[in-house]
């Protein structure tokens, strides 16, 4: 049970440094969270299936609970509130209120985390790779079809029925 | 749910971490997507992580010797968005799209789910039908173990606690190959409860080589020989599919894959065949269509990485 | 006095949501967002067996570990805590009401033993292990029908038997219609175990408040002034010493419409260690410890005419409750045995539904509540009946359905709390009609033959329901104006999702006739919101939103009598119109509502016949009776007879909640409650194991539905605006939920040309066990 010797870490979250000692077994997201205060990134099961922690690394999309601290040394990190560093909904949240793609709101970062990421790698997806980004989260909420909708919106994919 | 304790360690080496695991306790922290779940679930408690993943020399995706090498911090999506796996080992690709989630193939890692080798998992019966061969390095050096004596049980291969697979080698497809990997879940993207990988080369309108393997039916996964050799000779459509695929057998073991009874999967386990074996024809003859089944991934990162 | 109604600007449309640009930039704050200086963890300890006598608990081990600093059993805290409540028990009912922790025995998995601070979440979950209990085991239950054979292990030895409570239900002379009857149709239905599963899970941060020394609670909760009353009860604190704060709550679905043992141990801990105590549910420990929901088992018996005429129908049902009595224990009982019919007219009905403990996780309220079993047990019977008889289904169904014309129907049963069922309004045939022609019902041959050529089997199945809403007893508001003409709303009823933000804010934005951004809604701290009841039973835009509209209505009233007063028009001679009080035919003469608020603050002249100061109005609105939303589901599906694989290929949902508020916001809650309903079709379980101990242990086991299982839901409004609400609004909150299960289940059915007698979960391997092994 004893905690183990820090591990010193240099990470550059949302554009800022932050050097800081972290226990071996600091999650990435518990340090975001506890931290740094960045408390958009959630936790909804910290067993990596919900994807409601999910946090760019170096500009990929990662499930924040499946990472330790101290693995992220020396990485980039970006969370929900550097998305949009100056408030202003990007053209990704914008798609989710026009399409009430959230209700309760709690997996929606990790939604628009990963989306954005998508979308700054392959800025026009094909639907099936839009689809393979969602089904990385849960929502418990909205029956995903307005996240799709959203997403579709987003990726500048036609809007219509069934997939 | 957060983790147990552990002592950290990151080497840069190959000769650090086998030093750092020779100390014993250790497990090896690659991708992480299998062990820090557990570890959260404080379902395992590993006194030491070595953290290979500052060790240079294993972030590689490459061809070498008529294989594509993946080194052992190469991750899921580095080899779904390389173009020597789409290439040369599409099966290997054509398996990885189905590999749990974008966000999940971002840091796992093609080594570490073979080590971690859940039965049900898509690419351990990938490497047994391609006879892939892995690099172990452990304190006595550096031995080398095919892919047939790898898997040795649920959860269990031939590394011992103090070895590092440094690498896994996927021999090269040749021309004429297509690929397919065949999975049944009970909901979109979900754990497989059995699946089937296929390989098929064809040449001048004749089946000439097949590679098929199953996962999900035994503690192992389980090569199909007897579907491989129905097919072999055979002309290139389908007509020889059914009866080849309705050769293929496993020693299913109820208490394996807790996820669907055994019946189940007997009874499945011909169409899955089948229908692996159908997909990868398909993409022989079209190798457009094996293209657009291996889908879409990152750009690889490490493409022809040095070694 | 003339008051030109408000010409309708926001009531009806799909106004965008106000709340979510916040959510977005990830500025939402639920409880483990809430930082307070100096806060420690807190964990529980549970059982890991799932019926057992305590006998020794040691915490000296735990305590002994640095930064752990305090340990609790029961035996701490005996003397300070009641049972937690149950409000919905009957007379007869046996009160199996569960402590804060374990009292010497523990009756389920995951039952709180005991309860840790530390420093930290890391250090607090380590030295639980540290803490030592012996338990000796007694036999446990798990099964619903083992729990009510004469050798069951009981749970509560002095109650002589499982079954607590027993709900009754007699209408007309079922026996007489029975004896009478063309043919008697006997079918048993199960439905499973479900979780209710909000992404966000439960959690609680305790405090004292050093200016008034007096308890503060941030709870994921439903319904924060019923927190701060059950809490009073059970810590025997005044209310007046008690503050619950429901900040951002991530779902609820009604999994946090409880009373939970953590929100008693906070407080408890806080107030002797003086520091503030957070504790935020695990996800494992959330699928054994937050409520269970929805397992039952009917026996169904259907007396029916050579036409096909249900005459009477006899349900005797057993609801597996679990170790103990929930906040909400007997309702989803009560609300099944009192619905069952649904839509159709069965004019003599009995039925005898009792609630059972086992020992399993406590069962409580889930989106729909009794609906889901209630309509899936109806609607498989007219399958059955309608297959039997060689008549169509959609016809049988629309010759036993109410129509328009029938209504209102006093349909003789009652449900515990809400009181008792008349349906209101409705058009019952039209939706199915409507449904059939969307789903394409007519073509419905053609496209199985189609499917057949591909080697799939396609299904069509319907499901017809009424379900119970907007209940009472009340709802409170109150609307503020400010001298700048902003208006403040605050509502008892506190949201986890539902845009009440918005929706309020469109209600009151229109009684005033001013700008929607010029309208602030709060809720969810009661000690800005004085009294409420809270969100559920989808009653919050009916109840709550006439509320915060009244309030709005009695402040405009009171707007246009100052500015009569001032303007030194008689009111009756005035109109509202654009946020002022106008002089009728001379529209240069008005105050508008800012100018008028700021006359109404104090140090101006007093208001007219010693009215109050302020533009201020308070409105309770109480509920004459329940409010009937309806709907049609048809699901069109599509087997893998190979792999036992089932695609969902179509979704209709025809739906009345009455008048809408915002179309966009409703259809959300009915994609969300259909998504809910298909999990539970097809993935969603909570799995025990004979000797009760749970086998669902994270979301790798409990599969939730993610985007690729869904399919694209297309649905149709009706309106069928209700007298028993001012504004015609009823509730849509849960019917997503309540019809998809029935109408999926009878697609699978459909498909695969045999009798479900269950929903599910319909995995693959247990589709494919339905279908013979070709040679």
């Amino acid at each position: 049970m004893s905690e183990q010797p820090g591990v010193r870490v240099h990470l550059v979250v949302n554009g800022v440094d932050h050097r800081a000692e972290v226990a071996p077994r600091t999650l990435l997201s518990d340090y975001l969270r506890e931290q740094l205060r960045l408390t958009g990134t959630h936790l909804g099961c910290a067993h990596g299936t919900c994807g409601a922690c999910t946090v760019l690394l170096d500009g990929a999309p990662v499930r924040a609970c499946l990472l330790f601290a101290a693995q992220a040394d020396g990485c980039a990190v970006t969370t929900i509130e550097g998305i949009s560093p100056d408030g202003e909904l990007t053209a990704v949240q914008q798609a989710f209120q026009d399409n009430h793609g959230m209700q309760c709101g709690f997996c929606t970062p990790g939604f628009v985390v990963s989306l954005t990421a998508l979308l700054t790698a392959a800025p026009h997806p094909t639907e099936d790779e839009l689809v393979d980004t969602l089904d990385g989260h849960l929502c418990r909420c909205t029956g995903y079809q307005n996240i799709l909708r959203a997403g579709r919106q987003a990726a500048g994919l036609a809007e219509g029925g069934s997939r | 749910m957060k983790p147990p304790p552990f002592r950290y360690v990151r080497p840069s080496t190959v000769a650090e971490a086998v030093a750092a695991l020779a100390e014993g306790g250790a497990r090896v922290l690659a991708g992480g997507q299998s062990l820090v779940p557990l570890m959260n679930l404080r379902l395992t408690s590993p006194e030491t992580l070595v953290d290979i993943n500052r060790v240079a020399a294993l972030d590689l995706i490459t061809e070498r010797d008529g294989h594509v090498v993946v080194g052992a911090t190469a991750r899921q999506a580095d080899a779904l968005g390389s173009a020597l796996v789409r290439a040369k080992a599409p099966l290997v690709a054509a398996a990885l799209r189905q590999v749990s989630h974008v966000q999940v193939r971002t840091r796992g890692t093609v080594v570490g789910n073979l080590v971690h080798h859940d039965p049900a998992s898509e690419l351990p019966a990938v490497a047994l039908a391609l006879d892939a061969g892995f690099t172990l390095v452990g304190p006595h050096g550096e031995r080398q173990v095919g892919a047939a004596e790898f898997f040795l049980g649920e959860f269990a291969t031939a590394t011992a606690a103090t070895e590092l697979v440094t690498e896994v080698r996927f021999p090269c497809a040749p021309p004429g190959t297509g690929a397919a990997f065949h999975e049944i879940t009970r909901k979109a993207r979900d754990w497989p409860l059995l699946g089937a990988a296929a390989q098929l080369t064809v040449r001048d309108g004749e089946i000439v080589a097949a590679r098929v393997a199953v996962s999900g039916m035994a503690a192992v996964p389980v090569r199909q020989h007897d579907v491989e050799a129905a097919l072999v000779g055979r002309p290139a459509d389908t007509s020889a599919v059914p009866a080849a695929a309705a050769r293929a057998h496993a020693d299913v073991a109820a208490h394996v894959n807790a996820r669907s009874g055994a019946d189940y999967r007997r009874r499945v386990l011909p169409v899955v065949v089948r229908r692996a074996l159908v997909s990868a024809l398909d993409s022989a003859l079209d190798p457009a269509a094996g293209h657009r089944a291996a889908g879409s991934g990152r750009a690889a990162r490490v493409e022809e990485g040095a070694a | 006095m003339t008051v030109t109604p408000a010409r309708p600007k926001y009531v009806g449309d799909a106004v965008l949501r106000r709340e979510d640009p916040r959510l977005l930039l990830g500025r939402g704050r639920y409880v483990a967002d809430i930082a307070l200086p100096g806060t420690v963890s807190l964990a529980v300890l549970r059982s890991p067996v799932p019926h057992a006598r305590i006998t020794r608990i040691d915490t000296a081990a735990a305590l002994a570990v640095d930064g752990v600093l305090a340990v609790l059993t029961f035996d701490d805290i005996r003397a300070e805590v009641t049972p937690l409540p149950c409000i919905d028990v009957y007379p007869d009912s046996r009160p199996a009401l569960q402590t804060v922790l374990a009292d010497g025995v523990v009756r389920y998995v995951g039952e709180p033993v005991a309860a840790l601070v530390a420093t930290d979440d890391y250090l607090a979950e380590d030295a639980l292990a540290l803490i030592e209990v012996d338990y000796q085991e007694l036999p446990a239950v798990a099964d619903l029908e083992r729990a009510v054979a004469p050798d069951a292990p009981l749970l509560y030895p002095e109650f002589g038997g499982n079954v607590v409570n027993t709900v009754h239900q007699d209408v007309g002379d079922p026996d007489a219609a029975f004896a009478t009857a063309e043919h008697v149709y006997q079918e048993t239905f199960t439905v499973h175990r479900y979780a209710p599963v909000p992404m966000e899970t439960r959690g609680v941060v305790a405090d004292v408040d050093p200016l008034t020394d007096r308890l503060v609670l941030y709870t994921s909760t439903q319904f924060p002034h019923l927190v701060r009353q059950f809490l009073s009860g059970v810590l025997s604190l005044p209310e007046s010493g008690i503050r619950v704060v429901a900040p951002d709550v991530g779902g609820g679905f009604g999994g946090k419409c409880e009373f939970y043992p953590e929100e008693v141990l906070a407080p408890l801990l806080t107030r002797r260690l003086r520091r503030p105590v957070k504790w935020i549910e695990d996800r494992r420990e959330h699928l054994v410890a937050a409520s269970h929901a929805r397992e039952q088992r009917h026996r169904v018996r259907a007396a029916v005419d050579e036409d096909g005429t249900v005459t009477a129908l006899d349900v005797e049902s057993w609801t597996n409750n679990g170790a103990a009595f929930c906040t909400l224990a007997t309702t989803p009982a009560s609300i099944s045995s009192a619905m069952t019919r649904g839509p159709y007219r069965i004019p003599h009905y009995r039925a005898r539904a009792h609630t059972v403990v086992s020992n399993k996780t406590p069962l409580a309220v889930y989106r729909g509540a009794g609906h889901p079993q209630a309509a899936l047990v109806m609607e498989r019977m007219m399958d059955i009946i309608a297959a039997d008889l060689g008549v169509d289904r959609v016809e049988l169904r629309l010759r036993n359905m109410l129509g328009p014309a029938e209504l209102p129907s006093d349909r003789g049963t009652d449900i515990v709390l809400a009181g008792h069922v008349v349906y209101d309004t409705g058009d019952y045939p039209e939706s199915l009609r409507r449904a059939a022609d969307m789903i394409g019902y007519g073509e419905l041959d053609a496209e199985r033959r189609a499917a057949l050529d591909r080697g799939r089997r396609l299904g069509v199945g319907f499901c017809c329901f009424v379900e119970e809403t907007a209940i009472g007893p009340y709802e409170s508001a109150v609307v503020r104006v400010d001298g700048a003409g902003k208006v403040t709303v605050l509502t008892g009823s506190s949201p986890h999702g539902q845009g009440h933000v918005t929706t309020f804010s469109q209600l009151v934005a229109d009684e005033l006739d001013i700008d929607i951004a010029d309208v602030t809604v709060l809720h969810g701290d009661t000690d800005v919101v004085t009294e409420g009841v809270g969100t559920f039973a989808s009653r919050s835009g009916a109840i709550g939103g006439a509320a915060a509209r009244r309030a709005a209505e009695a402040v405009k009233h009171k707007a246009l009598a100052i500015a009569g007063h001032l303007l030194e028009i008689d009111p009756a001679d005035l109109e509202w119109h654009d946020g002022a009080a106008r002089a009728l035919g001379s529209p240069d003469t008005s105050m508008s509502l800012g100018e008028i608020a700021t006359a109404a603050t104090p140090w101006n002249p007093p208001l007219p016949g010693g009215m109050d100061w302020n533009l201020t109005a308070t409105h309770q609105h109480q509920v004459p009776g329940i409010a009937f939303s309806n709907a049609t589901h048809a699901a069109k599906v599509e087997v893998d007879p190979e792999t036992g694989q089932v695609r969902v290929l179509d979704y209709v949902v025809v739906h009345d909640c009455g008048t809408v508020i915002n179309p966009m916001i409703v259809e959300g809650q009915v994609h969300g409650g259909v998504a809910q309903g298909l999990g539970g079709t097809f993935f969603e379980e909570l799995v025990y194991d004979e000797q009760a101990r749970p086998k669902t242990r994270t979301l790798h086991d409990y599969l939730m539905p993610t985007v690729s299982d869904m399919p694209w839901i297309r649905t149709s409004h009706m309106e069928s605006p209700t007298p028993l609400n001012p504004y015609g609004i009823k509730g849509a909150g849960e019917g997503g939920a309540s019809g998809s299960p029935g109408a999926l289940v009878n697609a699978l059915a459909d498909a695969l040309g045999v009798t479900l007698r269950s929903d599910g979960p319909w995995t693959p391997e247990r589709v494919l066990a339905l279908l013979p092994e070709s040679p």
